[in-house]
């Protein structure tokens, strides 16, 4: 047994829990669709393989956690956006699958706000009212593709066509999941069930000392502080995740996915040379189940993915 | 150089946070520093004091968070709420107190870059959709070899309700308002747990670099 498996803190309780759904509502993210089109081709690969279905509406719109936490708008609209985007997978009788933590951080929490405090849900209810739409009642349930990927971790073994054997992967797990204390499968500050998937698809995890830090993207600070605090932070976690000998890192956020991608050709610019692929955990389980490596657009990304990948593509 | 007034000091100032239903109860902090420990920013710019700034609003300093730099900082990483033995859930504190200096004026500076996304946005329901058509035709070729629609879009009927969304909430009101506000300067800065007061005669050399 490897040091991270002893220190494990998965909830076992929580991960029974969790549905092995065969329809789900498919929550879509901005910065997925526009940054990185393939991790949503992804989902829907491994959802086929595992017998989901995903259906999403041309009616859902932007889930404005971002604009809401950048201070760009009042609450009241990410509150009435969010009692108009459940309701919609409300009215179909459907639980929500989201692939972004943003997203689902920002899902959850106003979820939560709207059930708990009555004056919030009064501005949800009355912009579903005044758009005609059903009231959100708060009783569907919201995960992350993350974990119901993880509750079918056997199922994934099974189906492995790639077997990634000697491919030294390391996780970023995103804090907007992680930080969901009262529902998250794992851990906190000691999450492990990332390194349980990349094994289960024959890789080697490795863990590195900054492996708990954020992508420093949220809120926009990186576009007012990004001199001043992101781009330290993102070298300094690149950097560390380089001293470990990781050859790919993956997220389950497009946003952390932006940064820790895109900023690397920064950081080898001011001198500090690294170059660590970083995509998608569904595609890298998408790419391990034997999809065709066409379809997981890794065109989109910054530092090229395919070098480490493609000795593994016959 | 201007100094504090006990008389910018009040109270109130935790009461309206509790009356915005958007930070929990946040009298349960035990000053553990926990929350200071795991914090990211924190550990770049040692200024940045989430304990310290829990301590100030309880404190009812409000003067002093209202024209901090500090409270721009937080990357809402959540570290803190996930750390907290008091379950207080900092970032929504921070997302409120970071309102509350705006209805006074303060830190437009950082707000100002995400107005566009949100005039964006609007017109699409859809944020960070890129504006340059290079950049367009770059996405609508990857998505369509994806097999995914060209482009990420939402329908006539989704955009209409969002906009109604910005007319109903008060949103378009609240930008305009926004808009309208006079940035006051900000000319407090913490430095290294301390506070540093200056006028704008002040060449600001006693700011934290």
């Amino acid at each position: 047994m490897e040091e991270y498996q002893r220190l494990s803190l998965i909830d076992p309780q929580r991960v029974a829990n969790l549905p092995t759904p065969d329809k789900l509502f498919l929550f879509l993210s901005c910065t997925g669709s526009i940054e990185y089109p393939g991790t949503e081709r992804a989902v829907r690969i491994v959802g086929e393989k595992l017998g989901i279905e995903f259906v999403e509406s041309v009616d859902q719109t932007c889930c404005t956690g971002y604009m809401l936490t950048c201070n760009a708008v009042n609450p009241q609209l990410a509150l009435a956006s969010t009692s108009r985007n459940l309701s919609i997978p409300q009215e179909m009788g459907l639980d929500v699958g989201v692939f972004c933590n943003g997203c689902y951080g920002y899902l959850r929490e106003l979820a939560h706000l709207l059930h708990s405090n009555p004056a919030f849900k009064e501005v949800g209810d009355k912009a579903n009212e005044a758009l005609g739409r059903e009231k959100f009642r708060g009783h569907l349930k919201i995960y992350h593709v993350q974990e119901l990927w993880y509750k079918q971790l056997e199922k994934l073994t099974s189906l492995v066509k790639r077997p990634l054997t000697g491919l030294k992967i390391a996780a970023h797990y995103g804090c907007h999941y992680l930080a969901n204390k009262d529902v998250a499968i794992d851990d906190a500050q000691y999450p492990t069930f990332h390194e349980e998937i990349y094994k289960a698809l024959g890789a080697t995890p490795v863990v590195y000392k900054e492996r708990r830090a954020c992508c420093g993207y949220s809120v926009g600070r990186g576009f007012t502080h990004r001199e001043e605090t992101v781009l330290p932070h993102i070298t300094n976690k690149m950097l560390s995740a380089a001293a470990a000998g990781v050859q790919l890192m993956t997220t389950t956020c497009p946003g952390c996915n932006t940064a820790l991608d895109r900023e690397q050709k920064t950081i080898t610019a001011r001198g500090n040379a690294v170059s660590i692929p970083v995509i998608d955990l569904s595609q890298l389980i998408a790419f391990a189940l034997g999809a065709p490596v066409e379809q997981l657009g890794f065109k989109a990304n910054t530092t090229p993915v395919l070098p480490v990948l493609e000795r593994f593509i016959k | 150089m201007k100094r504090e007034q006990a008389s910018d000091w009040s109270l109130e100032f935790e009461k309206a946070i509790a009356t915005s239903g958007l930070a929990d109860d946040i009298s349960r902090c035990i000053s553990c520093g926990k929350c200071t420990g795991v914090c990211p920013v924190a550990a770049i710019s040692p200024s940045y004091n989430p304990r310290q700034i829990i301590r100030e609003v309880l404190l009812g300093n409000y003067e002093r968070i209202v024209q901090s730099e500090e409270i721009w900082r937080c990357f809402w990483c959540a570290n803190c709420a996930a750390t907290c033995p008091s379950e207080i859930k900092y970032p929504l504190l921070m997302l409120y107190i970071r309102y509350f200096s705006m209805s006074h004026g303060a830190g437009k500076k950082h707000v100002d870059p995400f107005i566009r996304f949100v005039t964006k946005a609007r017109q699409e329901a859809v944020t960070f959709q890129p504006g340059k058509p290079a950049r367009l035709d770059e996405i609508r070729a990857l998505r369509s070899s994806l097999g995914l629609s060209p482009l990420r879009i939402v329908s006539d009927d989704g955009i209409r309700e969002y906009q109604k969304l910005f007319e109903i909430t008060g949103t378009d009101e609240w930008l305009k308002n926004y808009q309208e506000t006079p940035e006051v300067p900000i000319n407090l800065s913490y430095l290294e747990g301390r506070i540093l007061v200056q006028d704008d005669s002040n060449s600001g050399s006693e700011r934290e670099a």
